[in-house]
């Protein structure tokens, strides 16, 4: 029955694990936390309940490449039933989907979490017929989650007052601390779970301890000029994502660019639509890349750096083998590598000095309601995310309310604040939360040294263990490296043809006359 | 920027020339503003009074920070000075400026044919619509209908996404043959670098477009350069279409069909709005309690734009002929220099009206 619907909508046979269990929890009006690895089609086992259940389904996602992504690969599948709105959705743009959505057109409505804060936009949001409501990346919502976002939190206050939605929360990777932590922030009576095993088959592990930089760079090199594209190396840095590169090309490596947030917008979208296309085969990047990119068939991943924690690293890797055919994951080690993530974990959290600026404000400001921008605190350390932490855990221990607004924050304050309590308050929350890092790097540490079986390690961490083992399984129980090689068949196409010839460039890209004809 | 490669000639040309022209006139952060393309009142009305639009903007795009090394290091080799804050050519400077001109061939910079000045939204505008309008007719006109944009400004998308309806196949084949051909006419005007600057830069159905990086690697130049190239191939393209509509329809649409913001700003409209009632420079000040400077400021805002505007109700009809009587002697050099040699009666607020309105007509600033 669910088999008929889902080749019907998707063209598909059968399900992939877990997805089956979700959307007939779904159907069974239960709410639901599902973890399933990236490239397991997380997001089908929401669509597929979207077009059965009678009104909207709205699917809260930090991601606008990610939403983008979605609605283009619904379209492609004929499916013209999804539409996004977020922050930088024009307004005439904005009021036509309004009256798409009211009129019943699309079925799947995506949005950014700091939507649901606008209140025009929840009213508006009150007024559909919402069935169901998923969580996209929910451990976003766990502060023990690798990527917490405070606005994630709003999310529990909002479901009770859309007519209580069925709930489904998604996540690719969480602990069982994490999981636990999920149910308890949504605050959702009876949900059920449906765990698959984080263990993706098709991926090689191997982690290799290099002496020194150029003992790693050279291994690289030799890596990457004897491996099968396409490929993706993670840095920790956009200098090193571009010296990297820099290397490569020196070395004899013809398909590599950088990527990084540090790029032109326009130059970031050329480069990943030329991954996409084939037309670059190896991609040095920052974590920025890769959220919103499907890439089915991409081969390898390397981290040149080591990542800040086991979870992140499962996601980078997770980018690996979509197409299901065989992948190779690699991590290069050098002692003292983590000294850099060490660094990052300290600017991670606010500072004493920043949150005795922020309180002393706040305190001085000697007002219970009042609008705030972030440039009448000067300070230099200061940006949204750490003001925002500050409000958060302000706000959990009950001193004031706050709201992001297009520009500022407004703020409502309930208790009133002494400096030096507030201060030992705060520190106290962020040196734990620095101290959790810590752990987790520690524990990334740990696999790495680990003289046992990469996947079983990797499984440990999530509390699994290990069913099956693959032929291809890491570097302990062996892999044959035969199957990575580059054949030399496989040449990938590349955008800047030698000889430049106007006509020529410009009839390829809007073609006229006799080639319209052929067709 | 690193400072062991030599400024590019192009370069040493534009900053070099632009503060021959605006010798002694101008500090640094004037002449950055201008080349940054501020929207600060004094950049707008320097870069039209003293015609220097070629060069308004050019450096968008770049750092702040890559500009003032080049300044300094033209400070540190002689060329430039600081004189009571302003910058000053020096004859090394002017002898630099000369050598330079000769060793650039196909010198990009038309100053006298570029009358626009062109900021930076409308620069946008062309781009991301042009780039997304030639990426949809080459995926469409292949029959695949599915394809990731590679502009995701809203704006653009939505203006594409009207100019291909009616959509059937009969349209888009239309389109594409009028862009085809408009880009073909188009290439006219521009020297094989630009042609190549401006295909590259779009992405279609057989190939994507290449990367600042990958360019500068394919074209031989620093990427500043090639970043300034491109505002100049940007800046000559509105030139062209703007001074030849009829043979430009459909490009001539992608910079003035849906503009979301007008050209004046939200201050200004309200003036012209009383203006356009009827009301006097008095009666405005009274009814919008902001100062009479003010409101000149935005009659030139006015008048860059629209250069019919009648004067006559703001300034009287002797001090606009006694001040053209001087333009024509004297050509444009700096106000202070007009303000010595005219009647006591004449306020520098009317003279900058009737400098504008003057340059206006003369086609500055007009499309
Ligand atoms: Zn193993």
């Amino acid at each position: 029955m669910l088999e008929e619907k889902l080749y019907t909508h998707f063209g598909y046979r059968e399900f992939r694990q877990g997805q089956k269990e979700i959307i007939e929890k779904i159907i069974a009006k239960k709410n639901v936390l599902g973890i399933l690895p990236t490239g397991a089609g997380k997001s089908l086992s929401y669509q597929l309940p979207a077009i059965l259940l009678p009104g909207i389904t709205l699917v809260i996602t930090p991601l606008i490449s990610l939403m983008e992504d979605q609605v283009y690969q619904l379209r492609q599948s004929g499916l013209r039933i999804a539409t996004l709105i977020n922050s930088s959705t024009a307004s005439s743009d904005y009021k036509h989907k309004l009256i798409r959505l009211r009129q019943g057109k699309y079925k799947i409505l995506y949005i950014s979490p700091e939507k649901l804060q606008q209140e025009f936009f929840f009213k508006e949001l009150k007024g559909l017929n919402i069935s169901l409501v998923v969580i996209d990346e929910a451990h976003c919502i766990s502060q023990w989650g690798h990527d917490f976002r405070p606005d994630y939190l709003k999310i529990r206050e909002v479901i009770p007052k859309l007519n209580n939605p069925i709930v489904v929360a998604l996540t690719a990777t969480a602990t069982p601390m994490v999981q636990a932590d999920i149910i308890k922030q949504l605050n959702l009576s009876n949900i059920e779970m449906v765990l698959t095993s984080h263990d993706r088959e098709n991926i090689a592990y191997q982690v290799i301890h290099a002496a020194n930089l150029s003992d790693k760079k050279n291994t690289l090199k030799n890596t990457v000029l004897s491996l099968a594209g396409p490929g993706i190396i993670y840095v920790n840095s956009r200098k090193s994502s571009e010296e990297i590169a820099g290397f490569l090309r020196d070395q004899g490596v013809t398909s590599v660019e950088a990527y990084h947030a540090g790029l032109p917008y326009d130059d970031r979208a050329i480069i990943q639509q030329q991954f996409m296309q084939g037309e670059v085969a190896l991609i040095v990047a920052t974590k920025a890349f890769g959220m919103g990119i499907n890439k089915k068939n991409v081969r390898y991943v390397i981290h040149f750096d080591i990542p800040a924690n086991i979870e992140s690293y499962m996601q980078e890797v997770g980018r690996v083998g979509r197409d299901g055919q065989q992948g190779y994951a690699l991590l290069l080690y050098q002692e003292g590598d983590e000294a850099l993530v060490l660094r990052l974990i300290e600017q991670e959290y606010p500072t004493e000095a920043l949150i005795h600026d922020v309180l002393y404000y706040l305190i001085n400001r000697k007002q219970k309601y009042f609008t705030f921008l972030l440039e009448e605190l000067k300070n230099s350390e200061i940006n949204d995310q750490l003001l925002e932490l500050i409000f958060f855990y302000l706000a959990q221990n009950g001193y004031l309310k706050w709201k992001k607004l297009q520009q500022g924050y407004e703020i409502t304050i309930l208790l009133e604040l002494n400096l030096a309590n507030g201060i030992a308050l705060l520190n106290q929350i962020f040196e734990r939360r620095r101290e959790h890092r810590k752990k987790e790097l520690k524990e990334m540490l740990q696999f790495i040294q680990n003289n046992s079986c990469r996947r079983e390690n990797l499984l440990k961490y999530f509390s699994e263990s290990l069913s099956k083992r693959p032929n291809q399984c890491c570097d302990y129980c062996g892999i044959d490296f035969s199957i990575f090689q580059k054949r030399l068949d496989v040449v990938t196409k590349s955008s800047a043809k030698l000889g430049w010839n106007w006509k020529e460039e410009l009839t390829k890209l809007l073609p006229i006359g006799e080639k319209n004809d052929e067709r | 920027m690193n400072s062991i490669n030599p400024i590019p000639p192009l370069i040493q040309y534009i900053i070099l020339s632009l503060i021959h022209q605006l010798n002694g006139l101008r500090s640094k952060t004037g002449i950055e503003r201008l080349l940054l393309g501020s929207l600060a009142k004094q950049t707008l009305q320097d870069t039209f009074i003293f015609r220097l639009t070629a060069f308004y903007g050019l450096f968008d795009g770049l750092e702040k920070s890559v500009l003032e090394t080049y300044l300094q290091s033209f400070l540190m080799n002689g060329y430039l000075l600081v004189e009571q804050e302003k910058l000053i050519l020096t004859a090394a400077g002017k002898k630099q400026l000369d050598d330079i001109k000769k060793q650039i061939e196909n010198n990009p910079m038309q100053e006298n044919r570029n009358k626009l000045i062109i900021d930076k939204k409308t620069k946008m505008r062309l781009k991301d619509r042009l780039t997304l309008l030639v990426q949809s007719l080459s995926y469409l006109s292949q029959n695949q209908k599915n394809f990731v944009p590679v502009i995701d400004q809203i704006d653009a998308q939505e203006w594409v996404r009207k100019k291909l309806l009616p959509y059937d196949n009969f349209k888009i084949e239309k389109l594409t043959h009028a862009l085809h051909y408009e880009l073909d006419q188009l290439a006219a005007f521009l020297d094989e670098m630009e042609k190549q600057l401006l295909l590259y830069r779009f992405s279609g159905s057989e190939r994507t477009a290449l990367s600042w990086n990958q360019l500068t690697v394919y074209l031989g130049l620093l990427k500043e350069e090639l970043l300034i190239r491109y505002n100049i191939v940007l800046h000559k393209i509105i030139n062209i279409v703007c001074k030849n509509k009829n043979q430009f329809p459909l490009l001539h649409s992608i910079f003035y069909e849906d503009i979301p913001i007008g050209y004046l700003s939200p201050s200004t409209h309200r003036t012209w709005n009383l203006i356009k009632n009827g009301k006097t420079i008095e009666e405005i000040v009274h009814i919008r309690k902001i100062k009479a400077n003010t409101i000149y400021d935005h009659l030139v805002e006015i008048i860059m734009i629209s250069p019919n505007f009648d004067l006559t109700p703001f300034v009287e009809k002797w001090k606009q002929k006694e001040v053209i009587t001087l333009y024509d002697q004297l050509g444009v050099v700096s106000l202070a220099d007009y303000k010595s040699r005219l009647s006591q009666g004449i306020s520098y607020a009317e003279l900058k009206l009737i400098i504008i309105k003057l340059l206006a007509n003369e086609g500055w600033g007009q499309c």
